[in-house]
């Protein structure tokens, strides 16, 4: 049986705006307390459609069973992050920018499991809004 | 929780799940299962590059799933040899079987396991004095020892080589390992491989027309399809009930 990953947005709202907190809180079940290598938990964006994917990572935590006082990593677990000003999210038709918050369990043995949580940073940019946009910047000119 | 507070937040869980399947994310060699036909298996591929002395090439025309097999080989050839697959001079993935000195091994599985498996897709991408030279090495029959000490020299690259399989568009004088030829019966089953993690699926009939609008070369089908889905569910129909826009994109 995999192990399982509880990852859950504390302040969940619609969507952030840069220099909001997030606040994230992790703990791992079904697995053995001296099973679990390592934890890895970060926020991330990236993109998708029809090119090469391009990835960034905002925040990064790593933990260890040294890192615990009873080394036990599955006990919950907190972490927080002030959101960046860029990429905000966008949903386009041939790109997209996508913010996760990721929990990665590396087991002593056997395969990583990995949950995402998908979050939104920005009100999120509609393409028909960047095409209004485009189309007042030219009237302007 | 405000009234509004839950439909935002509805409307951010239903937006999440807005993925386009046909994204490059999804339908890149190394992130697809590679599909088995009775023309090609893995378990086949494996026998063939083993009894060939791990030397062999796989065939196809653009787009036909080559390097999605060198991936699924890659994978299963690192459970026995440490694997490096390339691409032109670009190294993508690399992998080593966990490897004890403590365990208990003969001196032959020793020997196996401390020699890297080379695949090398995009063959044509390769220099082609470099190719020229791993080529008649090859068609030396030489051991494969005395062949990885050669391409070692050849290709200037400081790795214990081998074996080497590539992927090719042309019949280059290797062993054949397979010759993939693209069909519709294919495409289909990878489209939907591919739709099984989205809650919209693209009909039948669209997959059917983006094989033909591709001429059978499915890397540009899967461009079709990624554009077909966004028509039917993409963002711009996030606000909308999305039997209503399928239907009159359709």
């Amino acid at each position: 049986m995999e192990p399982l990953i509880s990852l859950t947005i504390r302040n969940r709202k619609a969507y952030y705006e840069p220099g909001d907190r997030l606040e994230c809180e992790y703990q791992i079940d079904a697995i053995g307390t001296n099973a679990i290598e390592a934890v890895e938990s970060s926020v991330l964006w990236h993109t998708e459609g029809k090119g090469d994917e391009d990835i960034g990572v905002h925040f990064f935590e790593r933990r260890t069973p040294i890192d615990c006082p009873d080394g036990d990593l599955r006990e919950l677990h907190r972490f927080s992050t002030i959101c960046p000003p860029t990429p905000l999210s966008y949903e386009g038709r041939i790109l997209k920018v996508k913010w996760c918050v990721r929990v990665r369990v590396f087991p002593k043995n056997g395969k990583e499991i990995s949950f995402d949580i998908p979050f939104r940073l920005g009100k999120g940019i509609k393409p028909n809004s960047v095409e209004k946009l485009i189309a007042v910047t030219e009237t302007t000119r | 929780m405000s009234h509004d507070g839950e439909s935002a937040t509805d409307r951010i869980q239903y937006e999440s799940e807005v993925t386009n399947p046909f994204s490059t994310r999804f339908s890149k060699p190394s992130s697809v299962q590679f599909l088995e036909f009775a023309d090609c298996s893995l378990s086949t591929c494996l026998s063939r590059i083993y009894n060939a002395g791990f030397v062999g090439q796989i065939v196809g025309p653009h787009g036909s799933g080559k390097s999605t097999l060198l991936f699924a080989l890659a994978n299963e050839l690192a459970r026995l040899s440490p694997v490096l697959l390339v691409n032109g001079t670009k190294q993508v993935f690399r992998a080593e079987p966990n490897f004890s000195s403590e365990t208990p091994s003969t001196s032959s599985e020793m020997a196996f396991r401390k020699d890297f498996i080379v695949l090398a897709d995009g063959w044509e991408s390769h220099f082609l004095k470099s190719k020229k030279r791993i080529l008649k090495l090859l068609k030396d029959r030489a051991s494969p020892r005395e062949v990885a000490d050669r391409l070692e020299l050849s290709l200037g690259v400081d790795l214990p080589i081998s074996t080497l399989v590539v992927a090719t568009h042309v019949d280059v004088g290797l062993p054949i390992v397979t010759s993939l030829t693209p069909s519709l019966e294919k495409f289909l089953c990878f489209a939907k491989q591919l739709q099984s993690r989205s809650q919209h699926q693209v009909p039948d009939d669209r997959v059917r027309q983006a094989f033909d609008q591709a001429g059978g070369n499915y890397r540009e089908g899967l461009m079709h399809l990624y554009d077909a889905w966004e028509d039917l569910f993409g963002a711009a129909h996030v606000h909308q009930p999305p039997e209503v826009s399928f239907r009159e994109s359709d």
